[in-house]
């Protein structure tokens, strides 16, 4: 029998653990004992300085700057006194002292009794050193020194960057096995939170033994912070901050990007906001509006579907191409309007384009020959192409919140709405209206395609994470017919974006404008630009911003003067 | 109350219960103690919920207990699959979620699957090794029960849970030296294990490293586990031979002390009860698993032998783990006390254990 073996194993183990308890209880008892009584350990937790990203010419987006936090050591607080602390220290501070004895109540549960508790953050350097003058009449009230994260350009890299917070119980409960103190500050969006951990570092701080009069006896020990790492974007701060000027008002997103590594250069969603606003947590008014505004300015729109309108275009002539529905030289004759059974879905130009090829057809973004063409096609063979674009899954772009839109399938509508597909679903299909949801990121992931001549780029916002692809994933003769028409989009007097041309600049380009109920449409315009030879290709979504060749071109084409003349890469 | 138990079923281990019944007593009274501060600081009774939890866990070590073991066997196969099919579930989730992610929910309990799954583990083993016990005698005949404990270990060391991965190792000698491996391959496989450390080491994440180094020095984190292992040691050894006294410890009722009420809630014990206390609760822990080594030896069906082997050693190393975590003979792994400590899954699972140590008992065929 094997078992007596596993019981002696077991016997043993079990007699080293009662004969270690009878050491440390009964012959070194006394010793632990009296350390238990004196048990005065005084923790100085040192912070780690937060990473710091940096844009793709080396200028710093962010700093950290000094702050200085009231903190309250319980131990060192006498259980009778407390009372009167409080008052005496609500005078410093114009906080009520039943304010301060909640939040030091509420604070204090996680901790030790040594552990500094957290009173007030971010007082103001006047209160500070006045609190410490008076150190002397507030046993166990520390003043304590901490980094705050400032963002350099404010609104104008809001969505790009996110902002960092203070923690929740159950985030910390989730990452406190990380490393993680219930004091850190966390990433709570954009590159902030996706690279939390690695902007963060690494906490120190020092263990001290103190007597009962709160001076130090011993340094127990003593762990350095280790400094978070800095990041590098590819965004250009110039370019951005000139795209949010140039935006406005105007709610949307921007976004450029180098075609053919992926480097996005900007990224712009509007309205933004302040994070600096809501690190401070100091003026409420200003964050409630931006909490509450029903203009949602914490959402980036740059990662959020919409109806992408006629830009959808480019999709709807590549599969129609590379399935031979349609040719080169077929052309379609557009009266103004398409009729399907008794209905009637409208060209914008109601006296119609006449006869039109692929070609003119982008350029004048004729409905009529695109409806036609998706006759041919039927919605599950655009569907197929989209998704070879890119729509309908994440571009991994290293933002958190991506949205992935919706492609719309025969199948899909079954299963989500519970209805029927009907041929006027393909026909709005094809050029970019009905259940169809792109990202404007998306858009500029589709639209490099054709810049590449059918290779794939990653949009990306770290620098040095992307190469150029060598696979091509889409035909390039097809989409060298495509181009010729976007190319006439913006050369061609006829051209839907003629406003956006920038002599000396070989540009493409394709507008959009969604209908969108009875609010005014989204306006877009995207493209690319060849300069320098270098491609950037670039994508401008108004939401409700009328037509796509009007406001949207005329940003675009800002960008692309920029590109040309300001910046030197 | 168990002499009727005993009365009415057949085989009912009367020991077992009386001793199980102690330690539960034990343990919510340390508890109460435990968690009185928190519960003043968040205004949630711990000890309420910890109540509850132990019902539900009872009445899940009577409905193991009842049905006979063999019915398990039959779906041990099943019962692991899903397991592992979690498992992976689980490390999926984890992947999207910054950080570590132990917990499904399911209907809104969440639970987490790496603790049922040592139990599963070990039925799937026993299964295996019941079915065909002359196989273990090959080499080749090692590698399915291998395999079976090798996936779940890995997906659990993923999570990254270091703790209860390395409980299979032990659990897996156990049940292979009972099952009837020869001694020579029981020997290569030690060996090989203890080769193999300095290649496990470089697949550590970094927290888990520098909790080994802890371990071996407790400055070196002074902040953070090295505190814990440093206040621990002063609560259990300032508690001398009687204790301060229920509700008086200071290190407990001071905050000193983090995770009291779970994993460190033994140094509560040793500090309030002193070596009287803590000295009964090594003990009660003892005769408990010696019970399981007297089921093991009574029961002649091979896989009903290996599975209280299996428990026995499981319990054995829960206890064990956490005890010399609290005295500082071993690193801050994060390893509940069984039936102590507070908390669901753990719990559950240690009760569910017991009541394979019932069943075997009961429904095992007399010779």
């Amino acid at each position: 029998m094997r078992l007596p073996v596993i019981r002696n194993i077991i016997v043993f183990l079990f007699l080293i653990l009662l004969i270690n308890l009878f050491r440390m209880q009964c012959i070194k008892g006394p010793d632990y004992f009296r350390q238990s009584e004196n048990n005065r350990i005084r923790l100085v937790p040192e912070g780690a300085s937060r990473g710091i990203i940096y844009d793709r010419t080396g200028m710093p987006l962010v700093r950290n700057r000094l702050v200085f936090d009231v903190v309250a050591v319980p131990q060192e607080i006498a259980v009778k006194d407390k009372t009167s602390l409080f008052s005496k220290l609500s005078g410093f501070l114009d906080i009520s002292s039943e304010v301060l004895a909640d939040t030091f109540h509420y604070n204090y549960s996680a901790h030790a009794a040594f552990y500094p508790v957290m009173l007030v953050s971010n007082i103001s350097r006047n209160t500070a050193f006045l609190i410490e003058q008076d150190r002397a009449s507030l046993p166990g009230i520390f003043v304590q020194p901490r980094a705050l994260r400032y963002y350099l350009y404010g609104k104008d890299t809001a969505h790009v960057l996110g902002y960092v917070g203070k923690m929740h119980q159950n985030e910390y409960e989730r990452l406190k096995e990380y490393g993680y103190e219930r004091r850190d500050f966390l990433g709570r969006s954009g590159i902030e939170k996706k690279f939390d951990h690695v902007l963060r570092g690494e906490a120190g701080g020092m263990q001290l033994e103190v007597d009962s009069e709160g001076s130090i006896i011993e340094v127990l020990g003593y762990k350095p912070p280790v400094r978070g790492e800095d990041l590098h974007l590819t965004i250009d701060i110039g370019l951005q901050t000139n795209i949010a000027e140039w935006v406005g008002e105007h709610k949307g997103a921007v976004g450029v990007m180098d075609a053919e590594n992926g480097e996005v250069l900007a990224l712009y969603s509007s309205p933004s906001y302040d994070p600096n606003v809501l690190i401070d947590r100091k003026d409420s008014e200003e964050i409630s509006k931006i909490l509450n505004s029903k203009d949602a300015p914490l959402l980036n729109r740059a990662v959020c579907g919409y109806a992408p309108g006629s830009i959808f275009k480019i999709v709807t002539a590549y599969a129609g191409l590379i399935e031979k529905e349609i040719d080169f030289n077929t052309t379609f004759h557009c009266p103004g309007y398409y009729k399907i059974g008794k209905a009637k879905l409208r060209c914008w130009l109601k006296q119609g384009h006449g006869g039109v090829s692929v070609e003119n057809a982008i350029a004048t973004s004729c409905n009529v020959f695109f409806c036609n063409t998706a006759r041919k096609l039927g919605a599950d063979r655009i569907a197929k192409y989209a998704k070879e674009f890119g729509l309908g899954r994440k571009t991994m772009i290293e933002l958190p919140a991506e949205q992935i839109g919706v492609v719309p399938t025969l199948a899909w509508k079954r299963s989500k709405l519970n209805q029927k597909w009907y041929g006027g679903d393909t026909l709005n299909f094809s050029i970019g209206q009905g259940y169809l949801l792109v990202s404007p990121v998306q858009a500029l992931k589709m639209v490099a395609f054709v810049a590449n001549d059918g290779k794939e780029v990653m949009p990306h916002l770290i620098k040095g994470q992307g190469k150029k692809s060598n696979i091509r994933i889409l035909s390039m003769p097809e989409l060298q017919i495509i181009k010729h028409g976007m190319k006439k989009v913006i050369s061609a007097d006829y051209g839907t974006g003629h406003r956006a041309k920038v002599s000396g600049v070989q540009m493409y380009g394709k507008t959009g404008t969604a209908q969108v109920g009875n609010r005014s449409p989204h306006a877009w315009f995207t493209g690319y630009a060849e300069v320098k030879d270098q491609k950037f290709c670039f994508i401008v979504f108004l939401e409700n911003g009328g037509h796509g060749g009007a406001q949207a071109a005329d940003i675009a084409k800002q960008i692309v003067l920029y590109l040309r003349d300001d910046k030197d890469v | 109350m168990f002499n009727i138990l005993s009365r009415f079923i057949k085989g009912f281990d009367k020991q077992l219960a009386i001793i199980l019944s102690i330690l539960i007593i034990f343990g919510l009274t340390a508890l109460f103690s435990a968690s009185y501060q928190k519960q003043i600081d968040t205004g949630k009774s711990f000890f309420l919920t910890q109540i509850i939890w132990m019902a539900i866990g009872m009445v899940l070590m009577f409905l193991v207990a009842k049905t006979s073991y063999n019915s398990f066997l039959s779906v041990a196969y099943i019962t692991y699959g899903i397991h592992i099919v979690f498992l992976i579930f689980v490390l999926c989730m984890g992947r999207t979620v910054l950080g570590a992610q132990r917990w499904i929910s399911i209907g809104g309990i969440g639970f987490q699957p790496s603790e049922s799954s040592k139990i599963f583990t070990i039925l799937a083993l026993a299964r295996i090794i019941g079915d065909n016990p002359r196989k273990l005698q090959t080499i080749s005949g090692l590698v399915r029960p291998f395999l079976i404990v090798v996936v779940p270990m890995i997906l659990i060391f993923k999570q990254p849970d270091l703790g209860t991965a390395l409980v299979f190792l032990p659990i897996f000698l156990s049940i292979i030296w009972v099952g009837g491996i020869k001694l020579k391959y029981m020997l290569t496989t030690i060996t090989l294990g203890t080769i193999s450390l300095p290649l496990f080491w470089s697949l550590l994440k970094g927290y888990q490293k520098s909790r080994l180094m802890v371990f071996l020095n407790p400055n070196v984190d002074p902040l953070g586990a090295g505190y814990t292992i440093n206040q621990s040691k002063i609560a259990i050894g300032s508690g001398m031979f009687s204790g301060k006294g229920w509700f008086t410890g200071t290190q407990n009722q001071l905050n000193f002390l983090p995770e009291r009420h779970t994993d460190f809630i033994f140094s509560v014990i040793g500090e309030e009860g002193g070596f009287l206390a803590a000295g009964a609760i090594v003990i009660l822990f003892l005769l408990l698993l010696l019970r399981g080594i007297k089921i093991a030896e009574g029961t002649k069906d091979i896989s009903g032998r290996l599975i209280v082997t299996g428990i026995t050693t499981m319990l054995a190393l829960h206890a064990i783990i956490n005890i010399g975590m609290t005295l500082g003979l071993m690193p801050v792994v994060g390893m509940p006390l069984p039936f102590i400590s507070y908390g669901g899954s753990a719990l559950l699972c240690n009760f569910i254990a017991i009541g394979f140590l019932f069943n075997v008992k009961m429904h095992r065929t007399v010779f």
